[in-house]
């Protein structure tokens, strides 16, 4: 779906159906302006395959974890009323779309979106799930030392653990989140994690704070 | 004990795969019951639960080989022939489609990947998974269709398992005729 698309949709369309009041559209993402170190929405994913076609995927994104792109690690997509994880934009029935979507936009803000508003929600949210992969961890250490928590050294140690036994040191990628592990363990936290959150909010073209 | 644990183990999992790939007729129970030996040696929990996952794996390989048959017939009913130009195309879109209405438990289609996150789409180096199967969670699986005569490229492969999480060996990408 064109961003174009997205938007008149969601103004004409999905708006005045939300429980939701603060969402902003830009380019394919609905989402809420952010204060707390975290970006919370919706993402409108095209498919490959066919134009008219498109998923949309709720997500809560620590920004103070370093990224130069939009993760959606943490969330989910969400379903269409015939269950399908591909939504038709069909012309003719933009406003049964429109009341459907602000359905699912509205239940995902209930079940994820509303629980987590800061980094500590975030934390409490996700630390059960940190062994999925070293992302979780990654994030839900960072979290911990972005919320001030008195266990965040051990929590960080525990992620670097994690990832000496569990992860191939010799991605790229894991060996980047084990050396920003040590320097959090090592530097003022407060400091490097603000000075990421820059560089990810420059990255997103999300400065406005 | 353990190397012979891990093995039988191996071989439940890679046995089951291959089968659901190469489409003999392996069921989930003659699984169950190669995956009963190992358990009657001695190896508990973790092996149960990487037979849990080769079953699922095994499963939804079935299910999406019979469904890019499906998608190849419908593309070949239109007059288009395999390895012609834009059978490829019209089959994964087809595939896609047909993927998409089943609803196979834990199968998303069309999934991006970058550095071991899920990302937005289209976003520059990732990977886009053609069909992911998640476990508990977590992608187990990747199946790519393909038509005519390609192949799974060793680069298509390590690029999977650099940017897909949990994607951590060339047994967890499989290709679908």
């Amino acid at each position: 779906m064109k961003s174009n698309l997205l938007k008149s949709l969601f103004n004409k369309h999905i708006k005045q159906h939300l429980s939701i009041t603060d969402l902003s559209c830009k380019n394919h993402l609905l989402y809420r302006e952010v204060n707390t170190g975290l970006l919370k929405g919706f993402c409108f994913n095209s498919s490959g395959f066919a134009a008219d076609q498109f998923e949309i995927v709720v997500f809560v994104m620590p920004l103070y974890v370093p990224k130069n792109f939009l993760a959606l690690t943490f969330g989910y997509f969400l379903r269409s009323p015939n269950k399908r994880q591909w939504w038709q934009y069909e012309e003719g029935k933009l406003e049964q779309l429109g009341q459907d979507l602000a359905v699912v936009i509205n239940q995902a803000d209930k079940d994820l979106l509303s629980k987590i508003n800061n980094a500590q929600d975030f934390y409490n949210y996700y630390k059960k799930d940190r062994k999925n992969t070293f992302r979780f961890f990654e994030a839900v250490s960072y979290s911990s030392a972005y919320a001030g928590l008195p266990d965040s050294t051990e929590i960080l140690k525990d992620c670097l653990s994690f990832i000496k036994r569990k992860e191939d040191l010799n991605n790229s990628y894991v060996q980047e989140v084990y050396h920003n592990t040590e320097k959090l363990l090592d530097g003022n936290r407060k400091a490097i994690l603000d000075e990421w959150e820059m560089e990810t909010r420059k990255a997103l073209k999300l400065l406005k704070r | 004990m353990v190397t012979v644990g891990a093995s039988a183990g191996a071989n439940v999992v890679g046995g089951a795969i291959n089968n659901a790939v190469q489409g003999k007729a392996i069921t989930a129970k003659s699984v169950i019951t190669d995956a009963a030996v190992g358990v009657a040696a001695g190896f508990g929990g973790r092996l149960l639960e990487k037979t849990a996952a080769a079953i699922q794996v095994a499963r939804t390989g079935k299910a999406l080989t019979a469904i890019a048959a499906d998608a190849k017939a419908a593309v070949t009913a239109t007059g288009l022939k395999e390895g012609e130009k834009g059978f490829g195309t019209a089959a994964h879109t087809q595939f896609k489609s047909l993927v998409d209405a089943q609803g196979l438990k834990g199968v998303a289609t069309e999934q991006s990947y970058l550095g071991k996150d899920v990302a937005k789409y289209g976003i520059k180096g990732s990977t886009r998974a053609e069909v992911t199967l998640s476990r508990n969670g977590a992608v187990s699986h990747v199946f790519d269709f393909k038509t005519g005569s390609a192949t799974l490229s060793t680069k298509q492969v390590s690029n999977t398992i650099k940017n897909v999480p949990e994607i951590s060996s060339s047994s967890q990408v499989t290709a679908i005729r």
